[in-house]
């Protein structure tokens, strides 16, 4: 699931070295989230059924997908019969369309936004910018991004890659801040005064969806703010945006994916709002839009299609090592890290051949998923599709394949061997620790041993 | 149409006949802490909270905390401080200058500090966002060990719309730094009666 985009995706490791360049910079981004990573262990420890709770949440997302058309109906009925209208979108297209549709229907030309991926996804905001429809992100960390003309690089903390004293250039040039050195109380609270303007003469607010309940067509938007609120109880038309991974069959099934969403993205316990709306406010409208854009055919990938298991918590980003030592913006998807980079391969593997691979395969992703999609098992899988698919690569194969054969002949491996010492002891050092390529751009080769192991140890036992 | 083409593209799909896992096994939490467990909930949850014993007391509490405040509204029966009236036609506008609301919460989850407010109790939704301080009242009986807890309770309730609220709203959208009063109510209390 890319976004719609027309910049080139440039590859992760090009991208990565870019961000690499400010050692300074790699080492603040990567405590910084790598300390959510820790609040997240606390809260998952002190919750004496954490695993129960995760194999549980593994389950119900398990068979909820193997039942989704008929979840995904039974959605719809109960929330058509509360009043709600429903709309399908096959892809980012249809969806833009559709709700530009029930905007200028209403002759809206503004919109508050609440955090939704969806939406990012599918480049909602330009899309609407584009056609006299002004949007307003209200997740201060999205609004932040949005002023700077920036994206986001998390999916739950869009503008952690900012430093305080980058915010408050932007909050100094689009809100007159006075100078406060990232004061994130004083800019806070100025931020409050803005967005309240905004609300109060929005037309209408699009939110997101968190989870969709089938059994009673309630959708679930939780935030810590409180800005999904505010857009929605204050204007007359309501539009959630949701992927149609994200129904759930019973509203008793929220005790278990709330008692981990939180404590899996903050550390905290429960977001501040869990709101759950079934009906639209008395003389407004409340719409639905059900997105498919890509997501019916990651269902087909046998392999991959646990994927649509992700609750988007974003622990798997907090916790690995590539994405806290790259940065959001070197995966050049709408969601980075660990499962983008399997949702993102499904809408384009050319573009994101190399997403898979920015990985160490160290599956901390996995431990931490809270609905146990095996993330690493996946990004592995798809290491295998991109090389049969889209990179066949005939040096590798052939190099491969000589590997094979002297490996599996002892006197040709031990041949190898010595003849490999020997040139290696004989070459320059500076060429020695180049020709290891990017590996030994940070590495030393190892000394170079007299003997092999075999004429050692056969050496030590005559002894 | 595209409803029709999505359904036929998952039902293509390989289906395994996964049943839903109707054993719960999940370990719960002693009731006999719910209270303690609850109260600092509230307060990790950047809430405070103020024990009285009835709804008398907790009239008193509230009078006593929020003297200062001119614009006050109460969806709480006995407890009569409210200064403004708010129905389904209030505009945002005019419930933008709110100080205070005072909600009942008809549950309480000791897990997370979450008090459970629903539309039945609140003459216009957005009240439960749009004032300065929130205070929530919330009886000792209604107190719940958790999330499981609590969708049980109200697996019968078709109320419109309703809200889990833990605490003041807040944000570290600014390098994680922790900031209690965001877009929302900028403190909440939670008043709690427990009679003896």
């Amino acid at each position: 699931m890319s976004h719609t985009t027309d910049r080139p995706i440039i590859p992760h490791p090009i991208a990565a070295a870019e961000f690499q360049r400010d050692p300074g910079t790699v080492q603040w981004h990567d405590t910084a989230v790598w300390a959510v990573r820790k609040k997240r262990d606390r809260a998952a420890g002190s919750v004496p059924g954490w695993e129960e709770l995760r194999r549980r949440a593994s389950e119900l997302k398990a068979h909820t997908l193997d039942h989704l058309p008929e979840y995904l109906e039974q959605f719809e009925r109960e929330a058509l019969k509360k009043g709600v209208q429903v709309h399908w979108a096959e892809d980012a297209r249809e969806h833009n369309e559709i709700v530009h549709g029930i905007l200028s229907a209403h002759r809206v030309t503004k919109v508050v936004k609440s955090k939704s991926m969806l939406t990012e996804e599918c480049g909602l905001n330009p899309y609407l910018h584009a056609r006299g429809i002004e949007v307003v992100d209200s997740d201060l960390g999205e609004r932040i991004v949005q002023l700077a003309k920036d994206r986001p690089s998390h999916i739950v903390m869009p503008a952690i890659h900012m430093r305080r004293t980058e915010i408050d250039e932007v909050f100094q040039q689009h809100l007159h801040t006075r100078p406060s050195n990232g004061d994130e109380v004083y800019l806070t609270q100025e931020a409050r005064k803005h967005l309240r303007e905004h609300y109060l003469d929005a037309h209408a607010a699009i939110t997101g969806v968190n989870f969709a309940v089938a059994e009673t067509g309630a959708v679930v938007v939780c935030t810590n703010e409180g800005n999904a609120d505010m857009g929605m109880h204050a204007a007359p038309l309501h539009i959630a945006c949701m992927g149609l991974e994200k129904v759930i069959p019973r509203q008793q099934d929220l005790g278990v994916f709330l008692r981990l969403l939180a404590r899996s993205a903050t550390g905290q316990a429960v977001t501040t709002y869990t709101s759950c709306v079934r009906r639209p406010r008395n003389g407004a409208e409340m719409h639905i839009v059900i997105v498919d854009n890509g997501r019916s055919r990651m269902y087909g990938r046998q392999h991959f299609n646990t994927a649509l298991h992700c609750i988007r918590c974003g622990a798997c980003m907090n916790t690995c090592p590539v994405y806290r030592r790259s940065g959001g913006h070197s995966y050049g998807s709408t969601v980075p890290g660990p499962i983008g980079s399997i949702l993102s391969p499904n809408a384009d593997a050319a573009a994101y051949h190399s997403l898979p691979f920015a990985s160490t395969l160290c599956g901390s992703c996995s431990d931490v998923c809270p609905v146990k999609i095996d993330i690493h098992g996946l990004l592995y899988g798809w290491r295998q599709e991109i090389v049969r698919t889209v990179q066949p690569s005939k040096l590798k194969f052939l190099l491969l394949n000589i590997a094979g054969v002297v490996t599996s002949h002892p006197p040709l491996y031990r041949w190898s061997g010595t003849v490999l010492r020997f040139i290696l002891k004989a070459m320059p050092l500076r060429i020695r620790n180049a020709a290891g390529g990017a590996w030994s751009r940070q590495r030393e080769l190892p000394d170079v041993p007299s003997a092999s192991f075999q004429e050692w140890y056969r050496r030590r036992e005559k002894s | 149409m595209s409803k029709q083409t999505i359904l036929a593209r998952l039902r293509n799909a390989d289906h395994r006949g996964i049943s839903y896992p109707d054993a719960f096994t999940v370990p719960r939490a002693d009731d006999s802490t719910v209270c303690e467990t609850f109260i600092a909930s509230v307060t990790a949850a950047g809430g405070r909270i103020i024990r009285v014993r009835n709804l008398a007391g907790a009239a008193a509490a509230i009078r006593e905390n929020y003297a200062g405040e001119r614009s006050v509204f109460s969806a709480v029966k006995g407890i009569e401080l409210g200064t403004v009236t708010v129905g389904p036609e209030t505009t945002a506008k005019e419930m933008d200058t709110l100080d205070v609301a005072i909600l009942p919460g008809e549950l309480g989850v000791a897990e997370n500090g979450g008090v459970w407010v629903s539309e039945r109790v609140m003459p216009h939704r957005l009240l439960m966002v749009i004032c300065q301080h929130i205070v929530l009242v919330v009886h000792r009986s209604a107190l719940v060990r958790d999330l499981h807890d609590a969708w049980e309770r109200i697996a019968n309730h078709d109320d419109g719309y309703g809200v889990l609220i833990a605490g003041p709203s807040k944000t570290a959208d600014i390098e994680q730094a922790l900031v209690i009063g965001a877009q929302g109510a900028m403190t909440a209390t939670v008043v709690l009666i427990e009679p003896e």
